[in-house]
C-alpha cells in the first residue's frame, strides 16, 4: 500500500533550561492507508512528540517527516495548516470542542475552513457523519450538554468530515471510562474497516492497544518494536506493561 | 474561506459568546464606546449647528463673507474686539470709491459695505436741558405764554430736586456738598429770581436775563441725576447700503435715517438697557421673571427686594413729570388704586410700584399705557437729538449733532449684547469724528489757509483750523472743540440764546450725493457675497481684483476679521476632539487589556482552531469580529441615542442662557441639526477603535502555536 506518512531519521529535541531532552532519536516508520495503528510506550517516552511531528504541528528538529509524499521542514505555517486542515484528522484526548457552537456547528467547522461547499452539500456531509456516529437526535445540543463519550465521537465525527487521509488521536480514551472508551475503539475501528480511514492513536491502555492492528511500542523516544496485527494482539499489553517497569 | 456567510455566522456566535463570558468588561468597554459615540453624534452636531449659527449671526449682521482691510495695518482686524479692543490700529481704506469700482468686476460680490468704527460718549440732553432750552427760546422769541410755562417747568424741577436732596440728607452722613446745593436750589425757588425775566427789549433786562440764565446752566443743570454721558460704540457705514445688504438688520422703533443724509440709529439693545428709564427698566425685569419665566414674587426673596427696590424709585417718576401731568398722575392713580382723596402722588406712585403676583401683569401694561406718555422712557429717543463727542485721530475732541431716527437691530440676536449695543452712523459723520479729512475738506483747507494768509499750517493745527472754523460745513457739526463748561463762558450772547435744534436743523437737512459717501477712508469693508460655498476661493479672487487695481488692501474670511469670537467655535471643537480622544483612549486601553486576558484564557480553543486548519488569518478575523460586534452594537446605540437626543433638541430647541449663546445660537434656541456625516465620524471613529484595540491581543492570539490543543485539559 502506498505511505501516508513516513518518518525518515526523525529526531526531536526540546531544550530544557542547559539540558536537551531528546524526546524522539532517530525514529524510522512507515503508515501506509487504511492501517489502524497505536503507539505504545510509558509516559515520557515521546508518543505525543511523534504525533506532533506526524500532525504537521510541530517539525523535527532532525530528519524528514514526509505527509503524503511533501517534506512538512519546507513547508510555511499558511502551507502546513493548509495540510493539516486538508489531510489531516485530530482526535485529542480532551476532545477540544468549541462550547459555544452546537454539535452541528462543531462538525461543520472544519468544512466551513476548508469552503467551496455548497449549504446543502455540507449539510449532508455533517448529517452523514452525525448518523455514523449515532448522535442525531443531539444535533442542536452544546458540548456541556453531552456526555464524555458523546463528546469525543463529536470530536471523531469532526475529525472525519473533510474525509482526511489520516486521523491521529492522541490518548483519545485517556478521559473516559473504559468501557466508553472501549466503544470508541469500536467505532473508530468499525470506520477504519468499513471507509478505508486510516487511524493511528497512541494510548496507555492494553484494551485499547489490543484492537490495534500494529502496535509501535515507543521506549526512550525510539521505537522499541514495529508489531504487526498478529504479534500485537498478544504481546503488546505486556510490552507496553514491560516499558513502564 | 469562501463560505462567507456561514463562517462569519460562527464568528458572530463565537464572538457573541466571548463578550457574554466577560460580561463585565463588556459592559465596560460597550459603556465607552456608546459613551463615545454619544459624543462624537452629539458634540459634533452641536458644532455645527452653533458654527451655522454663529455664522449666520455674523456674516448677516455686520461682517459679511469677507472683509477688506489695508494691508498697511498693524494689527489684525478684529470687529468684535481683539487683544487690543477697540485700540487697534488697522490703518485705513483711504478712499474706498476705488475699493468698490474693483469690487463691480468680482462676479461673485453682491455687495461691498464700508464700515469703521470708533467710540465715543453720547451726550443727552436731559429734562432739565430740555426745560433750560424752552426758557432760552421764549426769551429770544419775547413769547410770554411760553415764558411763564418755561419758569414753572424748571421751578418743578427745583421743587423735586429739593425733595430729593432732603431725602439723601436724611441717610447720607457728608452733608455740606448737599446744603450748598441745597442753597443753590432754593435760590431758584425764590420768586426774586425769576421777576428778571420779561418780555422786555431793553439790553439792560436781556443782560440780566442772560447772567441768570447762566447760571441756570452752570449751577442748577449739573444736578440733575439724569444728565447722561453715554460710552457709545460706532459703526460708520453707508446706512443706505448697510440695511440692504445684511439681511438681518431690521428698524425696531422709529425709521431709517433718510437717503444719504446724517443722522443716527442707536442699537436696541442699547437703548433698552442703558437709555430707558430706570423704573421702566426695573419693571420690564420683573414683568420677564414673573409673567414670562413663571417665577412667584411670593416665593423669592430676590424678587421681592426687586420689586422694593423698583418702588422705593418713584422719585424718579414723580421728578419727571410736568405740572399738568402731575395733576393727570395723580388723579388717575387715586382711582386706579381706590386711593382715599387726600394721597399724594409719591406715596401714590410707590404703592403703585409695589406689585405682586396677581398685579404685575396688568399694571405693567397700565404703567406703559398711562405713565409711559407722561414720562420720558428714553433718556435718548427717536426723535432726538444727541450730541456725539469723539478723540480724533490728531487728538482733538470732536462733537457733532446728529438726530436719533430710530433704533435697530439684528434678527436673531435680539437679546445678545455683543451684537446689539453698537450703534450706526452715517459715513460722512464717522469721517468727521474719525477725524481723517477728504478731499473736499483738504480744498477747504485751502481756501482757508489763503483766506488767513498762512502758507504752513501745522500738521496738528490743520483739523483744527479746518473743524473750528465756524463758517464750514463740517462746523456748522460741531457743538463745540473744548470742554463745555470752558467754552460756554466765551460764548457770545448769541450763542446762548441760539437753540442747539437750531444750529443742527440745517445740517440734519443735507443730503450727500453718493459719490461723497464713496469718496473718502473707511477703515475697513464688509464683502457680502452670491454664494459663500467656497470662502477661500473668494478671497482669492477678490484679492486678485484688489491687487490688478493695485490697491494696498488684503482681504480676509469673516473667521479670522471676528477675532476671538471667530476663535471660538475652533477652541470648543478642539476642546471636543480631545475629550473624544481620551475617551476612544481608555476604551483602546481597556479593549486591549481585556482582550489580552481573554486571549491566554483561549489559547486551548484557538489552538485548537490552529490545529485543526484554522489560518491565522481566521483567527484574527475572529477578534476583529468580536471588537466590530461589541463596537457595533454600543456604538449604534450610542448614534441611535445621541441621533435621538439631537432630534429632540432640534425639535424643542435649546434656550440660550447667555448673552454668548444667544450670539452664538443665532437667536434665542438653538433649533441643532443631525447630518449624515456626523453619524458616519463617530461609526468611523468607533471601527477604527475597535480595529486598532484588537490589533496587539490579536497578533498575541496568532501567535499561538496549534501544539498547545494537545495539552489542553477541559
Ligand atoms: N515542549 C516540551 N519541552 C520540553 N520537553 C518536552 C516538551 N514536550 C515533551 N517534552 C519531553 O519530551 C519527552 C517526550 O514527551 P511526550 O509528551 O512525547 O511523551 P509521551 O509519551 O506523550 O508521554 P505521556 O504518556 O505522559 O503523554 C518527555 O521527556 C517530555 O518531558
Ligand atoms: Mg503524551
Amino acid at each position: 500500500m502506498k505511505p501516508i506518512v513516513e518518518l525518515r531519521q526523525v529526531s526531536k529535541e526540546y531544550p530544557l533550561g542547559k539540558l536537551v531532552v531528546n524526546a524522539l532519536r532517530d525514529v524510522e516508520m512507515t503508515i501506509a492507508t487504511g492501517e489502524f495503528t497505536t503507539i505504545a510506550g510509558p509516559s515520557g517516552s515521546g508518543k505525543t512528540t511523534l504525533l506532533n511531528l506526524l500532525g504537521c504541528i510541530d517539525v523535527p528538529t532532525r530528519g524528514t517527516v514526509l505527509v503524503d509524499g511533501q517534506s512538512t521542514s519546507d513547508l510555511d505555517d499558511r502551507a502546513l495548516t493548509h495540510l493539516r486542515l486538508h489531510k489531516l484528522g485530530f482526535i485529542f484526548q480532551s476532545f477540544n470542542l468549541i462550547s459555544v457552537l452546537t454539535l452541528f456547528q462543531n462538525v461543520e467547522f472544519p468544512l466551513l475552513l476548508q469552503g467551496g461547499m455548497t449549504k446543502a452539500e455540507r449539510t449532508q456531509r455533517v448529517l452523514e457523519m452525525v448518523e455514523r456516529v449515532d448522535l442525531t437526535p443531539q444535533l442542536t445540543q452544546r458540548p456541556n450538554e453531552l456526555s464524555g463519550g458523546q463528546r469525543q465521537r463529536v470530536a471523531i465525527a469532526r475529525a472525519l468530515v473533510t474525509r482526511p487521509r489520516i486521523v491521529l488521536a492522541d490518548e483519545p480514551t485517556a478521559n473516559l471510562d473504559s468501557a466508553t472508551g472501549q466503544t470508541i475503539i469500536e467505532l473508530m475501528k468499525e470506520i477504519n474497516q468499513s471507509d478505508q480511514t486510516t487511524f493511528l492513536f497512541s494510548t496507555h491502555d492494553p484494551r485499547v492497544m489490543e484492537r490495534a492492528d500494529r502496535v509501535i511500542l515507543l521506549k526512550d523516544g525510539r521505537i522499541a518494536s514495529l508489531g504487526v496485527e498478529s504479534e500485537a494482539s498478544d504481546s503488546s499489553g505486556q510490552g507496553a506493561e514491560l516499558g513502564n517497569v | 474561506m469562501k463560505d462567507l456567510l456561514a463562517t462569519w455566522k460562527v464568528l458572530v456566535i463565537i464572538s457573541m459568546r466571548n463578550l457574554r463570558s466577560h460580561r463585565v468588561k463588556t459592559l465596560i468597554v460597550g459603556f465607552i464606546m456608546f459613551f463615545g459615540t454619544f459624543l462624537v453624534v452629539v458634540g459634533t452636531s452641536l458644532l455645527d449647528s452653533v458654527e451655522a449659527g454663529m455664522t449666520r449671526s455674523i456674516t448677516s449682521s455686520l461682517a459679511g463673507h469677507l472683509q477688506i482691510y489695508s494691508s498697511e495695518a498693524k494689527d489684525k482686524l478684529a470687529l468684535f474686539g481683539g487683544l487690543a479692543f477697540d485700540n487697534q490700529d488697522i490703518d485705513t481704506i483711504r478712499d474706498f470709491s476705488a475699493l468698490k469700482a474693483a469690487m463691480a468686476d468680482v462676479p461673485n460680490v453682491k455687495a461691498v459695505v464700508p464700515l469703521g468704527i470708533g467710540v465715543g460718549t453720547g451726550l443727552m440732553g436731559n429734562q432739565t436741558d430740555a426745560a433750560l432750552n424752552d426758557l432760552r427760546l421764549a426769551v429770544r422769541t419775547r413769547d410770554a405764554e411760553g415764558l411763564q410755562r418755561a419758569i414753572d417747568q424748571v421751578r418743578q424741577i427745583a421743587v423735586s430736586l429739593e425733595l430729593e436732596m432732603k431725602n439723601r440728607l436724611a441717610v447720607i452722613e457728608t452733608t455740606d456738598a448737599i446744603k450748598l446745593e441745597l442753597e443753590l436750589v432754593a435760590r431758584i425757588q425764590n420768586d426774586a429770581f425769576w421777576s428778571v425775566f420779561t418780555t422786555d427789549d431793553e439790553p439792560e433786562a436781556v443782560a440780566r436775563m442772560l447772567e441768570q440764565l447762566e447760571f441756570l446752566d452752570t449751577e442748577i443743570a449739573p444736578l440733575t441725576a439724569d444728565g447722561r454721558m453715554l460710552f457709545m460704540r460706532f459703526f460708520g457705514t453707508d446706512l443706505d447700503l448697510f440695511a440692504e445688504s445684511f439681511e438681518s438688520f431690521y428698524i425696531v422703533r422709529g425709521e431709517r435715517v433718510p437717503e444719504r443724509q446724517r443722522g443716527i440709529l442707536i442699537g436696541d439693545r442699547t437703548a433698552e438697557r442703558y437709555l430707558k428709564h430706570r423704573v421702566a427698566r426695573e419693571f420690564d425685569a420683573l414683568h420677564k421673571q414673573v409673567v414670562q419665566e413663571g417665577r412667584k414674587i411670593a416665593d423669592s426673596k430676590v424678587l421681592q427686594s426687586q420689586v422694593q427696590h423698583m418702588a422705593r424709585q418713584y422719585n424718579v417718576i414723580v421728578l419727571d413729570l410736568s405740572p399738568t401731568n402731575t395733576v393727570a398722575l395723580t388723579e388717575k392713580l387715586r382711582a386706579y388704586l381706590d386711593a382715599e382723596q387726600g394721597a399724594l402722588l409719591p406715596q401714590l406712585v410707590q404703592s403703585f410700584l409695589e406689585v405682586d403676583d396677581t398685579t404685575i401683569a396688568s399694571r405693567h401694561a397700565w404703567f406703559y399705557a398711562t405713565v409711559g406718555p407722561m414720562i420720558k422712557l428714553y433718556a435718548m429717543d427717536v426723535g432726538d437729538t444727541v450730541t456725539v463727542r469723539t478723540m480724533t485721530q490728531g487728538g482733538f475732541m470732536r462733537a457733532i449733532n446728529l438726530k436719533v431716527y430710530g433704533t435697530f437691530h439684528f434678527r436673531g440676536l435680539e437679546t445678545s449684547d455683543i451684537a446689539g449695543t453698537g450703534n450706526l452712523v452715517d459715513m460722512l459723520t464717522f469721517r468727521e469724528l474719525y477725524g481723517v479729512m477728504t478731499q473736499d475738506q483738504i480744498d477747504e483747507l485751502q481756501d482757508i489757509r489763503q483766506a488767513v494768509g498762512v502758507e504752513d499750517i501745522a500738521h496738528d493745527d490743520i483739523e483744527d483750523a479746518l473743524f473750528g472754523s465756524s463758517d464750514s460745513l463740517v462746523a456748522a457739526a460741531v457743538v463745540d472743540d473744548s470742554d463745555e463748561a470752558d467754552s460756554a463762558s466765551n460764548d457770545n450772547d448769541n450763542a446762548v440764546l441760539l437753540s442747539r435744534d437750531a444750529r443742527t436743523a440745517e445740517l440734519e437737512s443735507e443730503v450727500f450725493t453718493q459719490e461723497q459717501i464713496d469718496h473718502g477712508i473707511a477703515l475697513n469693508a464688509a464683502v457680502v457675497l452670491h454664494d459663500a460655498s467656497d470662502l477661500q476661493a473668494s478671497v482669492r479672487q477678490v484679492q486678485a481684483a484688489l491687487d490688478a487695481a493695485s490697491l494696498k488692501l488684503q482681504v480676509v474670511t469673516w473667521q479670522s476679521a471676528s477675532g476671538i469670537v471667530g476663535q471660538f467655535i475652533t477652541v470648543i471643537r478642539l476642546v471636543l476632539y480631545i475629550a473624544i480622544s481620551i475617551i476612544f483612549l481608555i476604551a483602546l486601553v481597556i479593549i486591549n487589556n481585556a482582550m489580552v486576558m481573554a486571549t491566554i484564557e483561549r489559547t486551548g480553543e484557538i489552538g485548537t482552531m490552529r490545529a485543526i486548519g484554522g489560518q491565522r488569518s481566521f483567527i484574527m478575523t475572529m477578534f476583529l469580529i468580536e471588537t466590530l460586534v461589541l463596537g457595533a452594537i454600543s456604538g449604534g446605540l450610542g448614534a441611535l441615542v445621541g441621533t435621538l437626543t439631537i432630534l429632540v433638541c432640534g425639535h424643542f430647541g435649546i434656550a440660550a442662557s447667555s448673552d454668548v449663546l444667544v450670539f452664538l445660537f443665532s437667536g434665542p434656541r438653538l433649533y441643532p441639526e443631525v447630518g449624515l456625516h456626523n453619524i458616519a465620524i463617530a461609526v468611523g471613529a468607533i471601527l477604527a477603535i475597535s480595529v486598532l484595540s484588537t490589533l496587539y491581543p490579536a497578533r498575541v492570539a496568532t501567535r499561538i502555536q496549534p501544539v498547545t490543543a494537545m495539552r489542553t485539559t477541559e
